[in-house]
């Protein structure tokens, strides 16, 4: 259980830079049974709106700065990194929650 | 002591932000604060505070602490301290502290202090960098009233429904009862600027009250009772992207009781300038029951850097004692736009009527007030300028016409005057 955790929040970081000015592909670990994920899905789990999939607890993980970072809440959150950070900044602030944990590089 | 404390966790805060990223975590704890100092002042009318010689009564200062317990679990804690005018001084409370049980998406529960979810950003007014306006509009966001309105102490049941491509549908259940400061505007004015202050005059054995009257002081044995109080907001995300309605209702039952001193002030007949006044000080017991229902509606449209946003909202009142009704009304609409990582503009219109039923506050006059204490019409615009990622600074002007938002309290001496303006500077540091 904790490895399949594990491995999805990797997927993140699958984010391959040589093709972020066109699409991005999401890697998730090959050993995990997830075969697919909703766009909504990721969008839902970085605004702290979905926890569980399949009975699966998701911990996000984020980049924190850069164009991996930009790039990816642009397209699947709908929100720029300024507005994402505001974001973050009301969920701690007024106690409805903890951000995800970022970390410097991949 | 005060000040020591507010500019030690300044320094405290100035010296994770530049010692460091945002935000520290030990063991697992997270911890983040934010630290706002402002300055106020206006051409007329003394508004939150002595704003006319300029006041710097207003700043915020909070630092949380947050762990998850477990997968599912969290606890936090949110110390906070502001001032602003009369309200607050520095003093030290517990802004939130929960915890947090995430189950499933669609329930959710939290147990404590948890901040209230009325309109689109009560739960935020008192972090001052996550907009782009120093004051939020006061039709909706009343500053007398945010010490009570603020947070309560009991649990929520919260989550979102994903209706897949029709959106999805947040909602918010609160219920639970509020620790109140009885010396908050909020509870002081109703005898000194509304219609019922006469009645409760009546009452108390004295008659019409020539000049002006102040609400002293509230002794000890006053207190506040807020029996229960329930919210509920619901909050539509529209399948197009940035797009949301909402609703929030609250209601309430609140008791008033014990004694406080009453002091009258009379223009004084020998002095024709009639800046000199005589007081004659009263002491007067008091119980009074409030029924309390409250309403907002809200639209907010998020388009790449601009966001519109307009909020209606309705309070009615009822006083029990004298068996009176009253029905409070206001609305805004606003407009910012980000310009680039640094500069944001803002702009708003606000309305406030202190009585639904005579909105060009007619029937005050008869009560020896002015008609334009009966409505504020608030027309602000602001700059926001963000050094860098945690520091930010903004300045605002408030073009105003009428004064229903102004505290007596802070303008016994100078009669209030119907047009003025209002000037807002404010800086505000995180980590």
């Amino acid at each position: 259980m904790i490895n399949e955790i594990t491995y999805l929040c990797i997927f993140i970081f699958g984010l391959s830079p040589s093709i972020l000015s066109q699409e991005l592909i999401l890697i998730i670990h090959k050993d995990s049974r997830f075969k697919s994920i909703a766009t909504k899905d990721i969008k839902y789990i970085f605004l702290g709106k979905l926890k569980k999939i399949k009975d699966l607890n998701i911990i996000p993980i984020t980049l924190k700065i850069g164009k991996v970072h930009d790039i990816f809440f642009d397209k699947f959150i709908k929100k720029n990194a300024r507005q994402f950070s505001r974001f973050l900044k009301k969920l701690l602030f007024t106690g409805r929650g903890k951000p995800p944990k970022s970390y410097k590089s991949k | 002591m005060r000040n020591k404390f507010k500019y030690l966790t300044i320094t405290v805060s100035l010296l994770f932000v530049f010692c460091s990223g945002f935000g520290q975590e030990y063991f697992g704890i997270g911890i983040n604060g934010f630290a706002s100092q402002g300055y106020l002042r206006s051409t007329e009318n003394n508004y939150l505070g002595k704003s006319k010689d300029g006041s710097f009564e207003f700043n915020e200062v909070g630092i949380n602490f947050q762990k998850n317990l477990t997968e599912n679990l969290r606890v936090g804690l949110q110390l906070f301290a502001r001032d602003l005018g009369s309200q607050g001084n520095d003093e030290v409370i517990i802004d939130w502290a929960l915890l947090d049980y995430k189950w499933r998406s669609f329930l959710n529960v939290r147990v404590g202090k948890i901040k209230l979810p009325i309109g689109l950003y009560n739960e935020e007014r008192d972090i001052d960098l996550l907009r782009t306006s120093i004051l939020l509009p006061q039709s909706v966001y009343n500053e007398p009233q945010r010490e009570v309105l603020s947070a309560l102490e009991g649990m929520s049941l919260y989550g979102s429904f994903d209706m897949k491509k029709f959106g999805s549908i947040d909602y918010n259940i609160l219920v639970g009862s509020i620790s109140t400061n009885p010396e908050a505007p909020f509870i002081k004015d109703p005898y000194l600027s509304n219609v019922d202050s006469a009645a409760s005059l009546a009452t108390s054995g004295l008659s019409a009250v020539p000049g002006f009257v102040d609400v002293n002081s509230l002794t000890g044995n006053s207190k506040v009772d807020v029996n229960h109080l329930i919210v509920l907001q619901l909050v539509y995300n529209t399948p197009l992207e940035g797009f949301k309605i909402g609703g929030s209702y609250y209601e309430t039952d609140l008791e008033f009781s014990g004694d406080f001193a009453l002091v009258t002030n009379f223009t004084n007949p020998a002095d024709p300038s009639g800046t000199s006044i005589i007081s004659s000080i009263s002491k007067i017991s008091f119980f009074n029951e409030i029924t309390l229902r409250s309403g907002v509606v809200s639209m907010e449209y998020i388009w790449k850097d601009l966001t519109l946003s307009a909020e209606a909202m309705l309070q009615a009142w009822w006083v029990e004692n004298i068996r009176r009704d009253n029905e409070v009304a206001g609305f805004y609409l606003s407009a910012s736009y980000q310009f680039n990582d640094k500069f944001a503009f803002g702009a708003y219109y606000s309305v406030l009527y202190e009585d639904l039923g005579n909105k060009d506050g007619s029937n005050l006059v008869a009560l020896g007030r002015n008609d334009f204490e009966g409505f504020q019409k608030d027309f602000a615009i602001t700059g926001r300028y963000d050094v860098n990622e945690y520091l930010v600074i903004k300045a605002e002007v408030h073009i105003i016409n009428g004064t229903a938002d102004v505290s007596y309290v802070d303008n016994l001496v100078n009669p209030l005057k119907e047009d003025w303006v209002l000037f807002a500077l404010k800086t505000t540091i995180s980590f």
